[in-house]
């Protein structure tokens, strides 16, 4: 088993920064997501660490071992490609044996292997055929078999699920993680799916642009994002984001825009006294936003936009001023295009953020 | 009256693809006819001693072919001839094969300085005619005391062959993605182990594709073998049929059927094993 340590790793392709100063930990046995949309450098970084891209500067630690200049093939690694890289010449007997070949082993403990580790992948019927005779999801797992049969200390998946349709991707998800639950193999695993990262991560690097913009718990990046990127990019629906400034009436502060202001905890007076006048952005999860037909407390009016029932809950979409904000909930009510409501939001979950930086501001009541 | 209107539209949308399709054949039949008549031709003449009007043949004979069993006189043996041109096409074809398996590999997998170039010089050098380099090669086989010499002919015509090759040859490569050899690295082989053990066999086609034109080539070589091969017992079966047609001496019609037909044969047979890879063959330029 092994921990993974990338010291200030940089890697640029001409003048594409595609990989720019990022230091990230795994620790022993975890599994880590590197969560982004396309083009932000999780597969650029996954290459490096499998010894494939050699960085343009920084370093790359497996334990406490440099190994920069290792080659993959004494990385003591397993990887699963998005095209999983079958070799279409070889029967998937061969392919699964193939990693074992290169070690010299001997035939029957290559046999031993091979029939251990395709047991459990249900493929274990399938050996004499060639890849192109089985479907998507079988070559999947023959190339989680090939990558696990030596035995490796670290794991490396790249999208290993974009090919698949939804029910097997679902299905798959808690396969994978089960599987690395069991082994306990430290496992860096690549995706744009946010949801696969939330559901199967110990922990997440959401990256963007070739730079990690938070590395936490699933929990504490939905709950806690270190900014706008990131508040927005995890979670469906995207959070709703809302350009205002802090206002103080008699003592009372105010988010203020065109068209709305909401009213803050008198707790949060001394936080956001420092805040006046400040561009900010506000931000709120679309579960945390309540809709009634009557005004209430605190509560603004705003129209109704737009609905999207999604079987068990639905997305009102509704306006306030200029903007559409999303809104998720259980209850039905009866609504259509245009009708009048009234919104209201749990004043102690919403966020704020630095309109210029895209940092999150620290609004913890302490 | 409505059926059977209804009837002879059904007629032609049931027949319709079969008809168009036998129109295409039977116009591509007329286009190819006079190649499809003058090789029934060559065959025909090789087997009759007499020729009504020159072209219906009379009396069945076996007399042209007699040159496989007896030297015709003032030529050399056919076997040694028949010799000489395999060696040369099977090593212009060994020789091509194994540079450009490389060659290919480098050209489709390694971004150098002057690539680019490089592949678009190779175009261009291919459509210059072997005439042209005559004098050049002269001097660099007389250099080399290679005149008169089958290796002479079988280095020169590698040389040529060699940027066409590597080109087809990168084709293949091309199509192979990097995670493939990616997944070969990480599986615990360098880079040369996978090249052996993955890319090779990945590309047999483009191997098959690139032997059946190395042989050919060396198969039909004239050009270099009439100008640089003045021993008759270095020809090759292409300058013993010039020798048939160019003597002053009166043209044996036979003899050159039957032997020009002997000539083809190893052609056809190569054609026939072979066209399933030709179709492979996939030209994608330099990108990449
Ligand atoms: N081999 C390469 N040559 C040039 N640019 C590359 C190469 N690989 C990746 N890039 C660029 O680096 C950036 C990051 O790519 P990548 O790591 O593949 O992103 P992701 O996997 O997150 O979608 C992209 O802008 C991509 O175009
Ligand atoms: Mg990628």
């Amino acid at each position: 088993m092994a921990r993974i340590l990338l010291k200030n790793l940089s890697k640029h392709f001409k003048n594409v920064k595609a990989v720019d100063n990022i230091n990230l930990e795994i620790k022993d046995g975890e599994f880590t997501v590197l969560l982004g949309p396309s083009g932000c450098g999780k597969t650029t970084t996954l290459l490096m660490i499998a010894g494939i891209y050699k960085p343009t500067t920084g370093g790359i630690y497996f334990d406490d071992q440099i190994m920069n200049n290792v080659p993959p093939k004494d990385r003591g690694i397993g990887m699963v490609f998005q095209s999983y890289a079958l070799y279409p010449h070889m029967t998937l007997y061969d392919n699964i044996a193939f990693p074992l070949r290169a070690q010299k082993m001997k035939k029957d403990e290559i046999d031993r292997l091979v029939r251990e580790v395709t047991k459990n992948l249900d493929i274990g019927k399938l050996l004499d055929r060639k890849p192109f005779q089985i479907s998507g999801g079988q070559q999947q797992r023959v190339a989680i078999a090939r990558a696990l049969v030596k035995k490796p200390k670290i794991l490396l998946f790249d999208e290993p699920l974009s090919n698949l349709d939804a029910a097997l991707r679902s299905y798959m998800r808690a396969e994978i993680k089960k599987l690395q639950n069991d082994l306990g193999i430290t496992t860096v695993y690549v995706t744009h799916d946010q949801l696969e990262a939330m559901t199967m991560a110990d922990r997440i690097a959401v990256f963007s642009m070739g730079k990690i913009q938070q590395y936490d718990t699933a929990d504490n990046i939905y709950n806690y994002p270190a900014n706008v990127f990131v508040a927005t990019f995890v979670g469906t629906p995207a959070m709703n984001i809302l350009n205002v400034e802090v206002k103080n009436y008699n003592g009372d502060f105010y988010l203020q825009d065109e068209g709305f202001k909401f009213k803050t905890l008198p707790q949060r007076k001394e936080i956001l006294s420092n805040l006046v006048e400040k561009k900010l952005k506000l931000g709120i999860r679309p579960e945390h936003i309540r809709l009634s037909l009557k005004e209430t407390e605190n509560s603004i009016p705003a129209e109704v936009y737009v609905l999207e029932p999604l079987g068990r809950e639905v997305i009102y979409n509704i306006k306030i001023g200029n903007n559409i904000l999303k809104v998720l909930t259980e209850e039905r009510m009866d609504l259509k295009p245009g009708d009048r409501i009234f919104m209201d939001f749990d004043r102690n979950r919403y966020h704020l953020f630095d309109a210029e930086t895209g940092k999150a501001i620290d609004i913890s009541i302490r | 009256m409505m059926e059977s209107r209804e009837f002879k539209l059904s007629f032609f949308q049931k027949h319709g693809e079969k008809i168009k399709n036998t129109i295409v054949i039977i116009i591509l039949l007329v286009i190819s006819l006079p190649i499809i008549l003058s090789y029934l031709w060559l065959v025909l003449n090789s087997f009759a001693s007499e020729m009504k009007y020159g072209i219906i043949p009379t009396k069945f004979t076996l007399e042209h072919w007699r040159f496989l069993i007896e030297s015709v006189k003032g030529y050399p043996n056919i076997w040694q001839v028949t010799l000489n041109t395999f060696i040369v096409a099977i090593m212009v074809m060994f020789l091509e094969l194994f540079i450009t398996s490389f060659a290919g590999y480098a050209l489709s997998r390694y971004k150098f300085r002057g690539r680019k170039t490089m592949l678009l010089t190779i175009l261009v050098l291919h459509s210059f005619p072997s005439v042209s380099l005559l004098v050049a090669v002269y001097y660099v086989l007389r250099t080399l005391n290679l005149i008169n010499s089958l290796w002479g002919i079988i280095l020169l015509k590698v040389a040529l062959e060699i940027p066409w090759g590597a080109w087809i040859m990168k084709g293949f490569y091309d199509q192979l993605p990097w995670e493939i050899e990616w997944a070969g690295t990480v599986d615990g082989y360098s880079r040369i182990q996978v090249f052996f053990k993955v890319m090779l066999p990945l590309v047999r086609p483009g191997m098959a594709v690139t032997a059946i034109f190395g042989f050919l080539s060396g198969w039909s070589e004239f050009i270099f073998i009439n100008t640089f091969i003045l021993n008759q017992q270095t020809w090759t079966l292409s300058r013993y049929i010039k020798g048939v047609i160019g003597d002053f001496r009166f043209v044996d019609y036979g003899l050159l059927t039957s032997i020009s037909l002997f000539y083809m044969i190893p052609t056809l047979v190569f054609y026939f094993f072979a066209n399933k890879y030709l179709l492979q063959v996939n030209i994608t330029g330099t990108k990449g």
